[in-house]
């Protein structure tokens, strides 16, 4: 096959043209993940270093995640979605029910960049309130059977950015992330 | 039969185009039932022309007397108490009269533009020399959101642009006419840039225009260096271009002021009082009414442009944005929305100010590519391939980047909308680039050449069906609405 005569301007312009089209339908047509959690990210209209200062809030969106797996390519990332934040200063706020079956002592896996702060029933968990690089702090708390209320809030100031929350029991080294179901933790 | 035909099957792809461009522009262009943007200056202007009462804009009046004939001629709120519209500048949604209709306010920017579409044609297929290449681009007119959503309004863009592509298709005519260029085509250039200018002031970037019909006149005498030729040209063509275009102006200034003579809600807009005197005595119409009414408008405008505040970025709901970031889409504006919940679902009816990023994308890279082309030539002293369309290439991408350069100068804060014409001009040069890129294929018909162009214009429908409920006001939901904020520097705003 002669692959010279098929090396035209036509050709190339082809090859453009689908490749705008596959962007184009994959931009219109809404990409599947699971609606397990719902997650408010708010565009700072001032810079943020601080995880509590006021909010002065510009834009917001709301972005349906499957799971709190949002740090990719130094950015705040789903491998799905994309980027799902604003580049840079702003808040992510995700609130949460779940239902816990096993009585025992749970253990949070946050890995932020920059700060973040962790409730559980009202209670902080574990926070860092400041910027820094991506870095994984693990909190432990007892959970009793029964329902629980789970509030996270995240910042990003400037340079990278990223947000992992992932659950498991204490002594264990299983993980989950948080957004999926387990045999102890189910989402309400 | 067959000769009628072959007589007349060369009016029937501007006859396509056009049905398609009334379909898209006029389709339910009453909707919404209320004022949005500019509509709620423009509006009240044109009334006060219907109602013979002076004002003052900071635009030249000839798009709201075209609003104003139009309203008068449909007279479809002939019924209703307009007073309120004459009393102020600036009228709010709930002061406009119950039930009032917006088919004649809007008819002309939304008609004109749906006209526009034969002028984009006329100039394609001149300049190209082929009719598909021409329907391919004349569609970009026709489905780029931003130039639906903005005509399809109580605005000037729609007439404004109207009277540009008349322009350009006349300067295009005459050029490519094997007829000597006379004088009387100087003069009809001239009183179409002056319809241009009577509308909106930028239109002012078609004076270029005149510049280029003379550069093409005197070319030999110029490349030759023959300069009392080219001088005694000058001395009968600047003339005949300006005054027409002149006359064109003080004229429409002149039915504006002469018919303005009632005050309005003590609406003086600080006129003289020796206006006020003319208007009081109804002698506006006479020489020294006008010049005196010519005077304190001139004045008005230049005083109110220097009022217009800067832009601002950092000021919360800001929606001006700078020259700059225009060719991207930013900022996109939310003219309108509706907010409705039905069954505990939120839907929206946006009018939104947003771009058909494949027409403005393309366009883009035309511009790009036609300035590589020009240093191509220039720099690195590249052969031209077909010299009639490189000059034409040149024409168009100086007339936008001249466009855009002195909209970088502009310090008083400007709007998206601002680059729809500069958008006109970047369509045509894409059409003009792509036909320089595959002449040879063009030439000969090729088929995959025309099958890409075919994809290519069905890509553009297909973006302009998916932007369409932010266009015509489709009630969305916000999730559905975030779906269409493909770019972030777009900053569209979601309403829950």
């Amino acid at each position: 096959m002669n692959v010279q005569r098929w090396m035209t301007k036509d050709t190339a312009l082809t090859a453009l043209l689908c490749l705008l089209a596959v962007l184009i339908l994959r931009a219109m047509v809404p990409i599947g993940v699971d609606a397990n959690l719902e997650m408010r990210v708010s565009q700072s209209n001032v810079p943020i270093r601080y995880l509590h200062q006021r909010r002065d809030i510009g834009m917001t969106k709301v972005v349906h995640l499957d799971k709190l797996d949002l740090a990719r390519h130094n950015r705040f990332y789903h491998s799905n979605l994309g980027d799902v934040g604003y580049g840079e200063n702003f808040f992510a706020d995700v609130e949460a029910s779940f239902r816990i079956t096993e009585p025992g002592t749970y253990v949070f896996v946050v890995a932020s960049d920059d700060g973040f702060a962790l409730r559980i029933n009202g209670r902080e968990v574990c926070s860092f309130v400041r910027d820094r690089a991506l870095a994984t702090q693990r909190c432990p708390i007892r959970l009793d059977a029964g329902s629980h209320d789970f509030q996270l809030s995240y910042f990003q100031g400037g340079g990278h950015a990223g947000l992992r929350v992932q659950y498991g029991r204490a002594g264990e080294s299983k993980l989950y992330w948080f957004g999926e179901n387990s045999p102890f933790l189910k989402l309400e | 039969m067959l000769a009628t035909l072959k007589t007349y099957h060369r009016f029937a792809y501007p006859l396509l185009l056009l049905t398609v461009s009334l379909l898209v522009y006029m389709t339910a262009y009453t909707s919404p039932r209320a004022l949005f943007w500019d509509e709620n200056y423009h509006v009240t202007s044109a009334q006060k022309h219907l109602d013979g009462v002076m004002y003052m804009e900071t635009h030249p009046p000839l798009g709201k007397m075209l609003m104003a004939a139009s309203e008068g001629l449909l007279g479809v709120n002939a019924e209703l108490d307009k007073s309120a519209l004459t009393r102020t500048s600036h009228i709010s949604g709930e002061a406009l009269p119950e039930n009032f209709s917006f088919a004649g306010m809007r008819l002309p920017s939304t008609l004109l533009m749906a006209l526009s579409v034969l002028f984009m044609y006329g100039i394609l297929y001149r300049l190209t020399g082929h009719r598909l290449v021409a329907v391919a681009f004349s569609c970009l007119l026709i489905f780029d959101n931003a130039l639906v959503v903005h005509s399809r309004a109580a605005m000037l863009e729609g007439i404004q642009l109207f009277f540009i592509l008349a322009a350009i298709y006349y300067l295009v005519r005459t050029v490519t006419h094997t007829a000597p260029i006379r004088l009387r085509h100087y003069a009809i250039l001239g009183a179409l840039v002056g319809l241009t200018v009577s509308v909106k002031a930028n239109g002012a970037i078609v004076l270029l225009l005149l510049v280029v019909l003379f550069f093409v006149d005197q070319w030999s005498n110029i490349k030759a260096l023959r300069v009392l030729p080219v001088v005694k040209r000058l001395a009968t063509s600047v003339p005949s271009a300006v005054a027409p275009l002149v006359m064109v102006f003080l004229s429409t200034f002149y039915v504006h002021i002469a018919t303005g003579t009632e005050i309005a809600g003590n609406q003086r807009y600080k006129a003289s009082p020796e206006y006020l005197t003319h208007i009081r005595e109804g002698t506006t119409h006479t020489l020294s009414g006008f010049t005196v009414g010519m005077r304190d408008q001139w004045r008005f405008m230049a005083e109110y442009s220097d009022g217009v505040p800067r832009l601002d970025i950092c000021k919360p709901g800001e929606n001006g944005s700078p020259a700059f970031a225009w060719p991207g889409g930013t900022k996109s504006i939310s003219y309108r929305w509706d907010r409705e919940e039905v069954d505990g679902q939120v839907k929206v009816a946006h009018i939104y100010l947003v771009a058909n990023p494949m027409v403005w994308f393309s366009a883009l890279l035309g511009i790009v590519l036609s300035v590589g082309l020009l240093i191509s030539r220039y720099v690195y002293g590249n052969p031209v391939k077909d010299v009639r369309l490189f000059g034409w290439i040149a024409v168009f991408t100086g007339l936008y980047l001249s466009y855009m350069i002195v909209m970088l100068q502009i310090e008083r804060v400007m709007y998206l909308y601002h680059y729809l014409v500069p958008l006109v001009f970047a369509i045509i040069n894409l059409a003009l680039v792509f036909t320089y890129i595959f002449r040879a294929q063009i030439l000969t018909n090729n088929r995959h050449t025309l099958i890409n162009l075919g994809i290519f214009v069905a890509l553009v429908i297909a973006v302009f069906a998916y932007f369409s409920p932010l266009t015509y006001g489709i009630p969305i939901t916000p999730e559905q609405f975030e779906q269409r904020q493909w770019f972030d520097f777009w900053m569209m705003q979601v309403v829950r």
